[in-house]
């Protein structure tokens, strides 16, 4: 399509919605609500997963040793743990280390009951390495491994935490994909009633096009181009509303919800509209192309 | 210009409304297509145009065999083509020179010469003072000069006329012929689509005459004495 047709496309597109006024701002309106409810969920999975992320990171598996093993025998089965390729990070803890944590997590209020400890460690001989895994799914498998190599004790792995959150993950996934779809198709449903309306009012026009000689892209231009714009438009307004919307959820967490502030760590704005703006954008333009491209190629015969 | 080989047409259905015709229209010739209603006459131009395709026969248009054209090939031999039909088909949100550019348009033709152009052709039909004008603030002879303006703003080899004076007084019918032997004298191929015996009986040109779809008469400087 030349320049000058790609002008005119673009002329004829706006003349339409200004046309179709009421069909043009319903389906304006649908796109906005579609988008808007797709940016929530969107917004909640994408922070959902953030805070999942995190649980897993301090997730880990604690791997014990036999006492008569040498420190080249545990670095050696350190190594060879690191070198797994689901293995994300290794630490190394001692039994002072270890009991300093569990001291201060479990004895903090109070200082009489772990004085009475005295000098004592009951984590004693407990020297372990603090496995973190890259993807939970791995945890099996790697417990597994663990078991098998010579000279570990024991190997303590939180199954029940991961399994639920593995069962949460793909629940969420599934979830964000069925309304992703829904939402996708009554979008694209709602700009073809747009452009059906459209072609409709404009038939006569459309058929003295066609006795003059218009190539099909003159024709079926404006009606893309219309269905872009409503697109666009439908995409723009719910990023604008998103966006407000999350500063001020934000604002209220920091505020007043502060006590659970330790887990509930939303990301910034910046972080998320980086995926958010553009998967809206291109979302609104593509539904806008493919409704407008299928029922152009439909009705018009294109 | 216009070749028809044994072309037969049924509409889905079973009504056939052109029957084994043969016909040849050369290059530069004013020819009537006449017959009563349901004789065939507007499938006829359906078919030079592509708009319908035979159920059996070839229809061959400015060389082109149209059952071997693509959709996308036929916007160009469309291009060489103008349509007047009875109901004007005039786009009424447009003025008279929107109109008439917009046939211009389609074909990107360059502003300044669509400008040039259109002047010429509005003060041809003589309607230079109304390009400003709606086509619902003209009268029906008016409005059919404007869509044969259009139909020859892109200097069609071939001009079709589907009753281009079904909807006008006597005087109007005439005009609108005049404009039309004047395309033709210029080279345009005429092919007149219409059952008005006055005018044909005035024009002394080529008639070829339909009945249920079978070519029943072509006479070369044609007179019809009864009504359709």
């Amino acid at each position: 399509m030349s320049f000058k047709a790609l002008g005119y496309s673009i002329k004829q597109g706006f003349i339409n919605i200004k046309r179709n006024k009421m069909f043009s701002l319903a389906s304006v309106g649908t796109m906005v609500a579609c988008l808007f409810m797709l940016g929530v969920f969107l917004g909640i999975l994408i922070n959902f997963m953030h805070i999942l992320k995190n649980a897993e990171s301090t997730v880990t598996i604690s791997v014990f040793f036999n006492k008569e093993l040498t420190p080249e025998q545990i670095a050696d089965i350190g190594k060879n743990i690191k070198e797994r390729p689901e293995v994300d990070s290794v630490e190394y803890r001692t039994a002072e280390e270890a009991w300093k944590m569990f001291s201060e997590e479990y004895y903090a209020g109070d200082s009489d009951l772990l004085a009475s400890f005295g000098d004592d460690n009951p984590l004693g001989d407990s020297d372990s390495y603090l496995v973190t895994l890259k993807n939970m799914k791995d945890q099996e498998e790697l417990t597994k491994y663990l078991n098998n190599i010579t000279g570990v004790r024991s190997v303590n792995s939180p199954q029940s935490t991961m399994e639920s959150i593995n069962k949460l993950n793909g629940i969420i996934s599934i979830t964000s994909i069925a309304l992703i779809v829904i939402l996708f198709l009554v979008s694209i449903f709602l700009i073809s009633n747009t452009v059906v309306v459209a072609i409709s009012v404009r038939r006569e026009e459309i058929a003295i096009m066609r006795y003059i000689g218009a190539s099909d892209g003159f024709i079926s231009g404006p009606f893309i181009v219309e269905g872009v714009i409503i697109g666009t438009i439908g995409a723009i307004i719910p990023v604008g509303l998103l966006y407000g919307l999350y500063f001020a959820l934000l604002k209220f967490v920091e505020e007043d919800l502060s006590g659970m502030a330790s887990w509930l760590q939303l990301m910034s704005p910046n972080q998320i509209f980086i995926y958010l703006a553009p998967i809206c954008v291109v979302l609104g333009i593509g539904i806008g192309l493919i409704g407008s491209i299928h029922t152009v190629r439909k009705h018009l015969k294109v | 210009m216009v070749d028809f080989n044994h072309v037969t047409m049924v509409y889905p259905g079973g009504n056939k409304a052109i029957d084994d015709l043969n016909l040849k229209i050369n290059n530069g010739e004013f020819v009537f297509v006449v017959g009563a209603s349901g004789s065939g006459k507007s499938t006829l131009l359906k078919l030079i145009l592509k708009e319908l395709s035979p159920s059996e026969g070839r229809v061959t248009v400015m060389g082109n065999d149209l059952s071997t054209v693509k959709s996308k090939g036929l916007p160009l031999i469309r291009r060489q083509m103008g349509v007047v039909f009875q109901d004007f088909r005039l786009l009424k949100d447009r003025t008279i020179y929107e109109n008439v550019a917009f046939a211009m348009q389609v074909v990107e033709t360059p502003k300044r010469d669509i400008k040039i152009r259109v002047n010429e052709l509005l003060s041809m039909v003589g309607l230079a003072n109304k390009e400003k004008a709606y086509p619902d603030e003209l009268s029906g002879g008016e409005q059919q000069r404007v869509a044969l303006a259009r139909a020859l703003a892109n200097r069609p080899k071939l001009l079709l006329a589907d009753e281009p004076t079904g909807n006008l007084d006597v005087d109007n019918a005439n005009e609108i012929m005049k404009l039309l032997e004047r395309a033709n004298a210029r080279g345009t191929t005429v092919v007149v689509v219409t059952h008005n015996m006055d005018v044909v009986n005035s024009m002394r040109k080529r008639v070829i005459t339909l009945s249920h779809g079978i070519l029943v008469k072509d006479q070369p400087e044609g007179y019809i004495s009864n009504e359709f």
